[in-house]
């Protein structure tokens, strides 16, 4: 740990001229789905000075929890970390769900396997090789929301929901629209195991959920556990661990709750009518099959 | 520039990619909050971190796999040249002698009778071969780069040569009465738990439950056999049956001053 901020600001810079260097060198058409690029050697040696795993070394029987952004996924991580690994106690620091439930996305190339399965997070599409996934899908009006909330918290600018609402913002590289992500999932092209969880029945009543994913997950837990588990992912209990710990996120603004609200309906209040209007173009044949409207 | 204690050599050029990428420090980085849990090799390092993971971070549950604790309480020791920062303070488990950078020590001291039998045990499982109590008794193995004696390693903390602020906790105090030195750890720590917890703490981290989760779930270390018990026995007194007189006495030439200082005799 760098002692003063100055040493700090340099270890940032010099990850990020890193990081950026690897991601410009990779090559084209490679199968792995890092855009950041490591060299053989250089792999190697990480691997042994580490005990790390590259992000594209998975088992068949590790099990992705995914969903689009803002639907839910950092509260299902936890939710799942107390579950599957008994973390449930309010000492337990975020960084820790994190790495026991890793993010499993193309910015990150190595992830630490406790066992087999691993849990991964991800905010990905369909790949060939998640075999088994747990599909965690919201309400898409109030995850345009959300992320307006979230985007303007990590760039410090005011976002354009319209721009949104089309699926562009300067982060997604190509258009990371909700309806694609959920009907990319619902035609499941790579017959993966999957379930879906709504985050709606999630909230309403957290414990027929969770007794599903323990059943598609294989993994026997008495309900004391899976109470346990709501109460140390509750939104209560969450935020307060925030203000107590951080939220341990690298790009998250410290100023800024991470846990901001968690409630379903929100674009009742928050979407203007135009914009809603325009989302409803696409989405809604999506928001009627999955029962949103 | 500060001397980097890690035996493994990284280029600075490598040094600064795998940061990069994996978010991890190099061993050398620590911080004067850090909180070093440290033992001879067989004192109760391992059980000790189990109840400090328990006490720290809230790890009680029998789902947690012992993975998990080895990488919120890591080893800090010459062969592992990273770890990965979950907080401020970070808790450590080491073997080695005073460093200038421990600036916060627990002493986890054990009868060194005992430690001699139980890391005969330990050694004979890693390498598969008999194992020579006179030559371990000398402090030399061939596991050892030196000579490692248990008078040497307590003697040298209890000198506290880079003046740390320090905390003794005796192997057989913890077996007598865990609460007690927990609440001890967690007033020198500058922790609040409340006994609930650490009763659940002590519970998770009794040799029963440890057992049963090594043999449900593994032990996770890179070196241990996955035929033989980690775990095994963690008794007091266990020399009285497993050291010969002859080598006790060859023991007790060197060791018998220690031991009465620190009351074991």
């Amino acid at each position: 740990m760098s002692e003063n901020s100055n040493g700090a600001y340099l270890e940032e810079e010099r990850t990020a001229k890193v990081r950026r260097e690897a991601s410009l060198k990779r090559p084209e058409g490679e199968s792995n789905p890092n855009n950041i690029y490591i060299e053989e050697e250089v792999d190697e040696k990480v691997r042994v000075l580490t005990h790390l795993t590259p992000n594209h070394v998975l088992d068949p029987n590790d099990v992705f929890l995914v969903g689009y952004m803002k639907s839910g996924t950092t509260w299902f991580r936890n939710l799942i970390a107390g579950v599957v690994y008994g973390l449930t106690s309010e000492y337990v620091p975020f960084a820790a769900v994190w790495e026991l439930i890793p993010n499993h996305g193309p910015r990150k190339p190595y992830y630490k396997r406790y066992q087999t399965p691993t849990y991964f997070k991800s905010h990905d599409f369909p790949r060939p090789q998640y075999l088994r996934v747990v599909y965690l899908m919201r309400d898409g009006r109030d995850v345009v929301v959300s992320l307006a909330h979230h985007m303007k918290n990590v760039y410090k600018q005011d976002v354009d929901m319209l721009e949104l609402v089309k699926g562009r913002h300067p982060i997604f590289s190509a258009r990371y629209e909700w309806y694609k992500h959920v009907e990319s999932w619902l035609a499941n092209p790579y017959n993966a195991e999957m379930i879906i969880i709504k985050y709606e029945d999630l909230k309403k009543d957290p414990l027929p959920e969770l007794r599903r994913f323990c059943k598609f997950a294989g993994i026997e837990r008495d309900d004391a556990l899976l109470e346990k588990a709501v109460a140390f992912a509750s939104f209560e209990n969450m935020r307060e661990r925030e203000t107590r710990l951080g939220i341990d996120y690298r790009t998250w603004p410290k100023d800024k709750f991470f846990v901001r609200k968690g409630q379903v309906g929100s674009h009742k209040e928050e979407m203007p009518p135009e914009i809603l209007e325009k989302f409803m173009r696409k989405a809604a044949g999506t928001l009627s099959k999955v029962g949103y409207l | 520039m500060k001397a980097n204690p890690s035996l493994v050599y990284v280029e600075k050029e490598l040094d600064e990619k795998i940061r990069a990428l994996t978010h991890f420090t190099p061993n050398h980085q620590l911080d004067p909050k850090d909180v070093f849990l440290v033992g001879y090799m067989k004192a109760g390092t391992t059980w000790f971190r189990n109840l400090v993971a328990g006490v720290v971070y809230g790890l009680t549950s029998e789902h947690t796999p012992f993975s998990v604790v080895w990488e919120l309480v890591p080893n800090h020791g010459r062969r592992k040249a990273y770890y990965k920062r979950f907080s401020t303070p970070m808790y450590f488990r080491t073997h080695d002698f005073p460093q200038p950078e421990y600036r916060r020590a627990v002493y986890v001291l054990r009868d060194g009778r005992d430690v001699v039998v139980s890391l005969a045990h330990h050694l004979k499982a890693v390498h598969k071969q008999d194992v020579d109590l006179a030559q371990l008794i000398k402090g030399k193995a061939p596991a050892f780069g030196g000579t490692y004696k248990w008078h040497e390693h307590v003697e040298a903390w209890l000198s506290n040569p880079y003046a740390a602020e320090m905390l003794i906790v005796k192997y057989e105090d913890l077996k007598k009465d865990p609460l007690h030195e927990m609440r001890r750890f967690c007033q020198f720590a500058g922790l609040e738990r409340d006994d609930a917890l650490l009763e659940a703490a002590v519970a998770n981290a009794s040799f029963e439950k440890m057992r049963e989760r090594e043999a449900r779930l593994g032990f996770g270390r890179q070196h241990w056999p996955q035929d033989q018990f980690f775990v095994r026995k963690g008794q007091i007194g266990s020399h009285k049956e497993e050291l010969s007189p002859k080598l006790l006495e060859k023991f007790m030439r060197e060791a018998a001053g220690t031991l009465r200082k620190v009351g074991y005799l």
